[in-house]
């Protein structure tokens, strides 16, 4: 299962992420990853509760985490779980709490299910819908122009 | 095939009236290490882009401003010739480039045996398709050229693989499929379900959107050239207008100062997103709330037991057992109760990922290293805009110091950026894959104009029963590209392996390693490298591409060892013997001690060394080791 990003973000984040399929640029002006803004949109989503399902506009992005982010994915995935919780609202001291936990985990490489990576990516969508809406209006030229408006976005929309 | 030069000749251009330079022993063999000292101002750059400009044809196309340039400047004449003596094999070819600076024409001629000079520039048949002017910039090499090969704006890697390993004749294979697919739909044969006018409508849309992919495939490249173009003027005006700069010591000392407070300032904001990056990537550190929202999550598994002890595993096991640990015996009823419950519990690799989990949130603890870690970022940016606003000032200090020219030279620099933005811009519409800022059709945006192509190509078979012929077709194109991307990948892999092993031995100071091929060289672990490592590392990947590939080459090179340091330059020396036929190396007299200096005891050397004289500027030419040595001895630090 691929993590996916909107064709319309990686349009928007020409400028800063290296073209699809590339891992890595020489160039000091653009992310290594495409992940990393996608990651970076998701925890805005994430921060936000709130998420966005419509898969009509996404590409696939990468299967797997990149290798940078394998020590991280317990945390992302237990973020996800709690996020999921707090939007569904179930109480977290209930055992409704395990069958959630049984729908968007596995034993994957990524510790998420299938379910759980397109939750992932639907945070990703909103989060950027978000960060374009504002602060970011326009298609930023550089990562520090972009890591600002995130830093931005996770104070103005955290719940 | 192998190739040599045997000889360079030149007749009214610039500085020289008159001088032919020999690459042929006294005793008729090739000489294979050729060290030529121009000294400033006796024409260098001139002698490469000449060159250049008659092994890719390019001549033939010079406009009259570029004709002008090499007018004579120490006689005066209205025709000029430029001429290089080549050997293919055993036969021998004379290239002339005629130069005519009052029309502003250039023309190439070419005399081989048994015929005299004819119009045009004539190859032998084997390397007759070779010779364009990105492949002839793989051995009349320059600087420039290497740090290309690591910039991810440009795919010089990728593009010299593909041109030395002939990669780009499995892209013919591909137009000629789509040849004879166009041939099979077009002949009056075969059934037809649709109706002739409707047929018609269709092949008259094919030929129209064929046409289109064309004229955009052209336009792409023009627009990648003229880039290249701009990109190489504005290097050059940037580099007249610093000479005007230093002349005023203050204020170009004050501007030297800014930029390195510049570069310091970027490095700085580099290392900065790249921590921010790293603390991103604990959740737990973006704010206090999610940070809460996983602890609680990580409370509530441990107050629920979660995961639960009991396992599935262990009631499967069970239900399979003749007696339950009560010691009462399991019957099939027992059985099946067992089996449809055991699924309420987890099964050992979903404990353990919960458990995983667990322990990965529970510990989470927010601290404000992320924030801070962001302020220093835009402390850094603030930094960044006051230099921004210091460099501004100085320049327009600079600029009104210079004067007109001055003014005029930023103008110009100005106006090329711009145009490269331009082409950039236009180039973007015909090679983006989406774009919601740009309106893309089929008529301006390639990759819809293909697609276009394949839809009507499938209603066309459909509708003249050529289904089969474009099945075939998809196949044989599935299966070139399949080859095209296997053997490049196989290709890259080895190159990687055998450059780094050369790098090595050339970069003994430093651990750099290419990590992969991909457009352009991807250092591992470092995201650049110093001129001087740029130089070794673009050396060792030519030296890898060429000691394979089955044509032979001469090496033409306009300051080899750069800004090397003195290892490099002697492990580099080391390397090109071995890997090109023939060398013609032009270089500066700081150039000589470590590098040139390393070929004195090889008999298979020369050295020339071509002064202007001092009365009329007009060049001299002095032959042998001794002048060269003391030349460079004497002249050392009087070039950059």
């Amino acid at each position: 299962m691929h993590f996916k990003f909107s064709k319309n973000a990686q349009s928007f984040f020409s400028y800063i992420i290296s073209p699809a399929g590339s891992h890595g640029a020489s160039n000091q002006n653009k992310f290594e990853y495409q992940f990393d803004v996608y990651y970076c949109c998701a925890l805005i989503g994430l921060a936000a509760v709130q998420l966005d399902e419509d898969t009509s506009d996404l590409n696939d992005l990468v299967e797997g985490y990149p290798k940078k982010y394998e020590d991280n994915k317990a945390q992302i995935a237990g973020l996800l779980v709690a996020t999921e919780a707090k939007r569904l609202g179930v109480d977290v001291h209930s055992p409704k709490l395990e069958d959630l936990m049984l729908e968007y985990l596995s034993d994957d490489e990524t510790l998420l299910s299938e379910e759980g990576i397109k939750k992932l990516n639907a945070y990703a969508l909103k989060g950027y819908n978000l960060i374009h809406d504002y602060p970011l209006s326009d298609k930023p030229t550089s990562r520090e122009e972009f890591l600002e408006a995130f830093n931005a976005s996770i104070q103005m929309y955290s719940k | 095939m192998k190739m040599s030069i045997l000889e360079i000749e030149y007749r009214n251009i610039r500085k020289i009236s008159n001088l032919k330079l020999s690459f042929i022993s006294p005793t008729g063999t090739v000489i294979g290490n050729n060290f030529i000292m121009m000294a400033n101002g006796t024409g260098k750059t001139t002698t490469m882009s000449l060159i250049k400009g008659v092994f890719d044809g390019t001549a033939n196309n010079w406009d009259s401003s570029t004709v002008k340039t090499y007018a004579p400047t120490t006689v005066s004449s209205n025709n000029g010739e430029f001429s290089i003596k080549v050997k293919f094999d055993e036969k021998i070819y004379q290239y002339f480039i005629v130069l005519d600076y009052a029309a502003g024409t250039a023309r190439i001629e070419t005399a081989a045996m048994p015929k005299g000079r004819e119009n045009g520039r004539i190859l032998p048949e084997s390397i007759k398709t070779i010779f364009t002017e990105e492949f002839v910039k793989r051995f009349v090499f320059d600087g420039e050229q290497a740090e290309k090969s690591m910039d991810s704006k440009f795919d010089e890697a990728e593009q010299t693989i593909k041109y030395l390993y002939r990669l780009d004749k499995l892209d013919d294979i591909l137009s000629a499929n789509q040849k004879i697919l166009s041939e099979i739909q077009n002949t009056e044969g075969g059934g037809r379900n649709g109706s002739e006018s409707a047929l018609s409508n269709l092949r008259t849309r094919r030929d129209k959107i064929e046409h289109t992919i064309k004229v955009l495939e052209f336009k792409a490249n023009d627009y990648k050239k003229r880039i290249e173009k701009y990109e190489a003027e504005k290097a050059d005006k940037i580099s007249q207008r610093n000479e005007i700069d230093k002349k005023y010591k203050d204020l170009n000392e004050e501007k030297n100062n800014i930029n390195t407070e510049i570069e310091n300032n970027k490095k700085d904001i580099s290392a900065q997103i790249a921590e921010i990056m790293r603390l991103t990537k604990s959740p737990y550190l973006i704010s206090k709330s999610l940070c809460n929202r996983m602890r609680e999550l990580g409370l509530s598994m441990t107050k629920l037991k979660l995961p639960k002890n009991t396992s599935k595993d262990f009631f499967t096991e069970l239900a399979h057992s003749e007696k339950c640990v009560c010691d009462r015996c399991i019957g099939e009823k027992e059985k099946e109760a067992i089996l449809r419950n055991a699924e309420r519990y987890l099964g050992s690799n979903q404990q353990s990922v919960l458990n995983t989990i667990k322990s990965s949130i529970s510990s989470c603890e927010y601290d404000s290293s992320l924030s801070e870690a962001f302020e220093k970022l835009s402390e850094l940016q603030k930094q960044s805009n006051i230099l921004n606003n210091r460099f501004k000032d100085n320049e327009e200090k600079l600029i009104k110091a210079g004067g007109d020219k001055a003014a005029d030279l930023q103008s110009e620099i100005d106006k090329l950026i711009g145009e490269i933005a331009a082409c950039k811009k236009s180039l973007n519409v015909i090679e983006a894959q989406n774009d919601p800022y740009e309106t893309l059709t089929e008529d301006n945006n390639l990759p819809l104009a293909k697609e276009a192509l394949e839809e009507l190509e499938k209603k066309i078979a459909s509708a003249t029963n050529t289904n089969r012929a474009l099945r075939r077709k998809e196949i044989v194109e599935e299966l070139v590209n399949q080859i095209k991307q296997e053997t490049t990948k196989s290709l890259k892999a080895e190159i990687v392996r055998k450059t780094n092993e050369k790098l090595k031995s050339v970069i003994t100071d430093d651990k750099i390693e290419i990590e992969s091929i991909d457009k352009y060289i991807k250092l591992k672990d470092r995201a650049g490298a110093s001129e001087g490592q740029t130089l070794g590392i673009a050396y060792c990947f030519l030296g890898t591409l060429f000691e394979d590939a089955e044509l032979q080459f001469p090496f033409i090179i306009d300051s080899p060892t750069g800004k090397m340091d003195f290892a490099k330059r002697q492990a580099v020396a080391d390397i090109i013997p071995n890997v090109f036929n023939q060398m013609i190396a032009f270089v500066q007299s700081a150039e000589v001690e470590r590098f040139a200096d390393r070929f004195y005891s090889n008999p298979d050397s020369q050295y020339i060394t071509i002064i202007a004289s001092p009365d009329d500027e007009a060049v001299e030419v002095n032959y042998g080791r001794e002048y060269f040595d003391s030349y460079q001895r004497e002249h050392k630090g009087d070039e950059e």
